[in-house]
């Protein structure tokens, strides 16, 4: 039972994290709690942030539950279900 | 240099040779602000609309807004104006770097160039001088050796160049110009246009600062925004550590990352060419910023082979990069530098070739035309630098290429598979993952464009807040209002990326800081959208049907095959009525005789 994670932009360059799996413990986890787990982990410490504090409006956090900005599902409180996949990027903007 | 309210114009006649200043009316700042405005407008006067692009007809005309050469924030933009060879609309391109600002400081506001020169030339603007010189020394030259040697002949330190590549000069219909080395006025064939009238290069050296209406309270203003700007989780963070090469993955995973001429919206191998890539392989050296920039997106790139360059940025890594099926980022940045050196648009050469290549996969393009060139097929590294190349100097298949993907299509009785929207070749977004951004595709006054409203900030990155890319209620609103929104900063000097922190308000204060004309917030969106309507009536002039304010078939028809926006297409349909009437445009998507008197267009 696993759950991909997949960290990208200045995060991945911060944590040097990649691509890896998590347990998805009973075939499904609060993305909430992953962002608390996940934010125990070197260079990933924002995203405890975000997990207490929220998505800011204006320039957020942006995860994707395959590829579905969570704020369009259940924001935070989105189930991530076994075999789905995470995608998270720090506030980003370009053109 | 005391606060000037008009507008100051350098007119320079290369058939003539004939040099004179003149002002525009105090009406034209306050109407259409600087800039991009007042640039269309002084097209607009013209122009009658018949005229042939790459005929001597044709002005070009490079346009600085109030704010250029400022304290204010980025404030170093300037907009290369004229008829495009490309669509045949407006070509209206900005770009940063150092030379608008010093333009600026000549004390010109807005360059007018008209009629061709007898033989290649270039200008010089120093201060009060300005001269017409011979540049056939420089003609077949690329654009770092003709900025190094204008800048080693003229001994001026401090001086800035604008120039064409030989891109330019063989009117290939997407040459653009370059200035300081790297930046471009990228889109819609400025460059060709600079060609035709035997203008290599302007090159300008000045000393005099603008100097707002009110200086302590501008300087407090741009204080202020700076620190804004700098605090911002994108513009303080994001942009200055990966550029706009951030965007690469987040693209991708949410399926839009246009790929082979637009058959899917997932590259496989975007891992390979992200920005993230350009740092871990080392390739990344530091970043730049353009004039009075805090954000220094600027990518200065260095490759194991020992060339050096400025990008790729987001938008021509995926050009020269996932459009065309490459996965080797030394390739793609090859052929960026070689965009920059030979004059190329990077959106336009990638996605005519991408396009090239589709017609070359399904056997449309045969073997034999290539002229023993490689052949055509999507993931070629060798395709892409060989070509980039030839379509530069129109040599062999290179001649095809020159022409654009829409020309090149039609040629073939192919046009469906040129990725173009009015002739113009698409940016790094695939509509049907975003939908606004398909309207506002569609709807842009230059054709394929992400630069004349950027919904990819709402839809996709949560700015200024978070709205569902596939919803197509109210997304009429949102583009009308980006565009407004765009068409002021553009005018005003700044840019765009800007506005990834920065609100209207902030605009307003800027501006009014600066020019002391006091506008209300009302006031300063009606200029924005009175040159949205100049534009589009001078679109009109120009013979554009509206038509063509739609979007490649496969867009509007071909379900995505796979990834996240599996299944999409573009619903146009849902979304271009609301906004032909949000704009007080008929039906048909012409503007309403009382619209135009509203913004006080009725004349033009």
């Amino acid at each position: 039972m696993a759950i991909d994670v997949r960290i990208f932009g200045p995060l991945r360059l911060d944590s040097g994290l990649k691509a890896f799996s998590i347990d998805a413990l009973e075939g499904q986890r609060r993305l909430r709690d992953i962002l608390l787990e996940l934010g125990s982990l070197k260079g990933l410490e924002t995203l405890r942030a975000v997990a207490t504090e929220g998505l800011e409006k204006g320039a957020p956090f942006i995860i994707l539950v395959d590829g579905k900005n969570c704020m369009q599902l259940k924001g935070l409180d989105t189930l991530v279900k076994d075999g789905q996949r995470i995608s998270i990027f720090p506030p980003s903007g370009g053109g | 240099m005391g606060f000037s309210e008009k507008i100051r114009v350098l007119h320079v006649d290369l058939s003539s040779g004939q040099i004179k200043r003149q002002e525009l009316d105090d009406e034209v700042s306050r109407k259409f602000i600087g800039g991009r405005g007042a640039g269309t407008y002084l097209l607009a006067t013209m122009l009658k609309g018949q005229e042939d692009a790459l005929s001597p007809e044709n002005p070009l005309i490079f346009s600085t807004g109030p704010l250029t050469g400022t304290a204010a924030p980025t404030g170093g933009r300037y907009m290369a104006i004229c008829k495009s060879p490309l669509t045949n609309l407006v070509a209206c391109s900005n770009s940063g770097g150092q030379f608008g600002a010093e333009l600026k400081r000549t004390g010109t506001d807005l360059l007018l160039i008209t009629g061709k020169a007898p033989e290649p030339v270039y200008l010089l603007l120093a201060d009060e001088k300005a001269e017409l010189r011979p540049a056939s020394h420089l003609w077949g030259r690329d654009t770092h050796f003709t900025t190094a040697t204008l800048k080693e002949e003229l001994g001026m330190k401090g001086a800035k160049v604008a120039c064409i590549g030989p891109a330019g000069e063989n009117l290939v219909r997407f040459a653009c110009i370059i200035n300081d080395l790297h930046r471009a006025a990228g889109r819609s064939g400025v460059g060709a246009v600079m060609g035709s009238k035997n203008l290599k290069a302007v090159v300008v050296k000045g000393s005099s600062r603008p100097e707002p209406r009110d200086n302590e309270l501008f300087m407090d203003v741009v204080k202020e925004r700076v620190k804004t700007l700098q605090e911002n989780p994108v513009t303080g963070q994001g942009l200055p550590s990966l550029g706009t090469k951030v965007l690469d993955n987040i693209i991708n995973e949410h399926g839009a990352y246009p790929t082979r001429n637009f058959q899917t919206g997932v590259f496989e191998s975007t891992d390979e060419v992200c920005g993230e890539a350009l740092v871990e392989k080392g390739y990344l050296k530091k970043n730049r910023g353009c004039y009075a920039c805090p954000i220094k997106c600027a990518r200065v790139t260095e490759l194991p082979t020992g060339a050096k360059g400025e990008g790729p940025e987001y938008e021509s890594g995926w050009a020269l990069g996932a459009a065309v099926g490459v996965k080797d980022l030394i390739a793609i940045t090859e052929a960026n530098y070689l965009c920059n050196l030979l004059g190329l648009d990077t959106i336009s050469c990638g996605l005519t070739l991408a396009c090239a290549m589709e017609l070359f996969e399904k056997g449309i393009i045969k073997r034999e035309e290539l002229q023993g060139g490689p052949a055509l097929e999507f993931g070629s590294s060798e395709a892409l630098v060989f070509y980039t190349q030839k379509m530069a100097y129109r040599d062999g298949f290179g001649k095809n290429l020159a022409e654009g993907s829409l020309r090149l299509a039609k040629s073939y009785n192919a046009p469906e598979l040129a990725m173009a929207v009015k002739g113009q070749e698409l940016p790094a977004y695939d509509p049907r993952g975003v939908q606004g951004q398909g309207l506002s595709y569609a709807t842009s006054n230059r054709g394929g464009c992400h630069v004349r409203g950027y919904l990819i900030a709402p839809e996709v990155l949560g700015i200024p807040e978070k709205l569902d890319p596939q919803a197509t209620e109210g997304k009429a609103q949102w583009v009308k209002v980006f565009q407004d929104l765009t068409a002021v900063i553009d005018s005003m000097g700044m840019c765009l990326f800007t506005s990834f922190a920065l609100g209207a308000e902030d605009y307003l204060a800027l501006l009014n800081a600066f020019t002391g004309r006091g506008y209300t917030l009302e006031e300063m969106m009606e200029c924005g959208e009175r040159i949205w309507n100049l534009e589009r009536a001078l679109n009109i002039r120009f013979g554009m049907s509206p038509e063509s304010d739609t979007l490649p078939e496969r867009l509007l028809k071909e379900p995505m095959p796979e990834g996240p926006q599996k299944g999409n297409t573009v619903r146009l349909g849902e979304m271009l009525p609301d906004y032909y009437k949000l704009r007080g445009w008929d039906e048909n998507g012409v503007p309403s005789g009382e619209t135009l008197k509203r913004l006080g267009l009725d004349q033009v």
